[in-house]
């Protein structure tokens, strides 16, 4: 496969939410709004790409039976690397992000990445794959964020789209609150699951 | 046993690496970290006082003072327009949650901000974004909150304090800061502020109308005036108008 293909198919063919499912934990948590879903996309691109690059490095070195303790030792110290580094340098960010970071070390996508991907590929092709699948979590994060934000409180991205919308054609919003307690993630989720796999179909 | 001793040691020497890597950059970051920390508390103070701060008032740092590690203070020559510190809980929905306060020298609310919280984002988060609700904390008719004239709790539990759409536990806790933020206040308002303020002065005038109309806001304009009036006109609400079952009521809480 080219880099090309490597990339692109985190995006849509294998995008690690609504494909392979995986990194349930965070999708559902933090996407209370679109901005947290693009915030935790973001961050755990970043130690994706890191812990990817790290343990296609190493991979000739470690022996099968111990790659998983190994994978998590470098997984959870980049995390804290980038943690520390974001909140000395980059303050304001860390700001920001401060609340996902240490979320990430619990991200399986980080691991199965390092365990499906980088344990068997060169160097490049594994920075490639996890700008990829990074990308691909941080669509499906802001697809997910911004639908529960825009039942929930009738925005996106703090702007006021379905209230002005709705008050415009004589009618008053009332958010579904739902939409951003914890069950509104598990609705939404479902739903978009749901018409992803019938355009799959259509598809084929 | 060969395979075993090899995955011993690649495991053990990749977790001396990792552990050196992270002391490294803890080191390299330790300054920087406190640095910024250290910034943005004097930025939180500044903003919670920012309705005294102007021409001539100078932000003081004091240290260690009755327990707090920091206590910022707006100071006009001699006189102290205002103090901020910071005030903690755990009774949030997930750890600690700090803020910065901002109180004049009769412990009435300049300015409240919360400077540091794990709250879920889109619900209890929003008592860091949610401007309306933080701007009830400070006050209330126009006339700005103390010890006195809050029942420091959210209406839910019998107070008067708004709670946010969702979110009960967190403005429940920023009560609980607050509240506990203004009895430090009260209880070291001496060692702060610098003047007296005789206690046996307050009992004997029972009259609890009389002191609270002149307080607002006549006696903060004027520097000079304040040493004279405080003693006499603070510590009345104190003592007259605290309703002890509030403490009693909050503390089964």
């Amino acid at each position: 496969m080219g880099y090309a293909a490597e990339f692109s198919k985190g995006i849509i063919k294998e995008n690690p939410v609504f494909k392979l499912v995986l990194g349930m934990c965070p999708t559902l948590a933090v996407t209370t709004s679109a901005e947290n879903g693009i915030g935790m996309g973001l961050a755990a691109m970043f130690v994706l790409v890191c812990s990817n690059a790290i343990v296609s490095l190493i991979r000739n070195i470690v022996p099968g039976k111990v790659r998983i303790p190994v994978f998590i030792v470098v997984i959870a110290s980049f995390v804290t690397i980038v943690d520390l580094t974001m909140n000395a340098f980059f303050h304001p960010l860390h700001k920001a992000l401060g609340l996902f970071i240490p979320l990430i070390v619990v991200n399986c996508i980080i691991l199965g990445r390092a365990e499906a991907f980088a344990n068997r590929n060169p160097v490049l092709a594994s920075i490639v794959d996890g700008l990829g699948m990074g990308i691909g979590f941080t669509l499906a994060l802001f697809i997910l964020g911004s639908v529960r934000e825009l039942l929930g409180n009738g925005t996106i991205l703090g702007v006021n789209i379905l209230g002005a919308a709705l008050s415009a054609a004589g009618m008053t919003f009332s958010p579904v609150i739902v939409m951003i307690l914890p069950p509104g993630a598990f609705i939404a989720l479902g739903l978009i699951l749901g018409v992803i796999n019938r355009m799959r179909r259509a598809e084929a | 046993m060969k395979d075993l001793l090899r995955m011993a040691v690649v495991l053990g020497v990749i977790c001396v690496v990792a552990a050196l890597a992270l002391s490294q950059v803890y080191k390299v970051t330790k300054e920087p970290i406190a640095q910024a920390k250290e910034a943005e508390a004097k930025e939180a103070a500044a903003a919670v006082l920012s309705a005294v701060v102007g021409d001539g008032v100078e932000m003081v740092k004091r240290e260690n003072v009755a327990g707090k590690d920091a206590v910022y203070v707006a100071q006009a020559g001699d006189a102290a327009k205002g103090f901020a510190f910071k005030v903690d809980t755990n009774s949030g929905y997930s750890g600690k949650i700090v803020g910065m306060i901002g109180l004049d020298a009769d412990g009435n609310i300049l300015g409240f901000k919360v400077v540091e919280h794990a709250e879920t984002p889109g619900l209890g988060a929003n008592i860091a974004v949610n401007e309306p609700w933080q701007k009830q904390l400070i006050a209330k008719d126009g006339q700005p909150r103390n010890l006195d004239n809050t029942d420091w709790r959210v209406k839910k539990d019998g107070g008067e304090i708004d709670a946010l759409t969702g979110a009960t536990i967190s403005p429940r806790a920023i009560c609980g800061a607050i509240k506990a933020g203004l009895e430090w206040f009260r209880d070291n308002r001496v060692e702060l502020t610098g003047n007296a303020a005789p206690v046996e002065a307050v009992e004997p005038t029972p009259d609890p109308d009389a002191p609270i109309v002149p307080t607002p806001d006549a006696t903060l304009e004027e520097g000079g005036i304040v040493d004279k009036n405080l003693p006499a006109a603070k510590p009345l609400p104190t003592t007259t108008k605290t309703p002890l079952p509030i403490q009693g009521k909050d503390l089964t809480e």
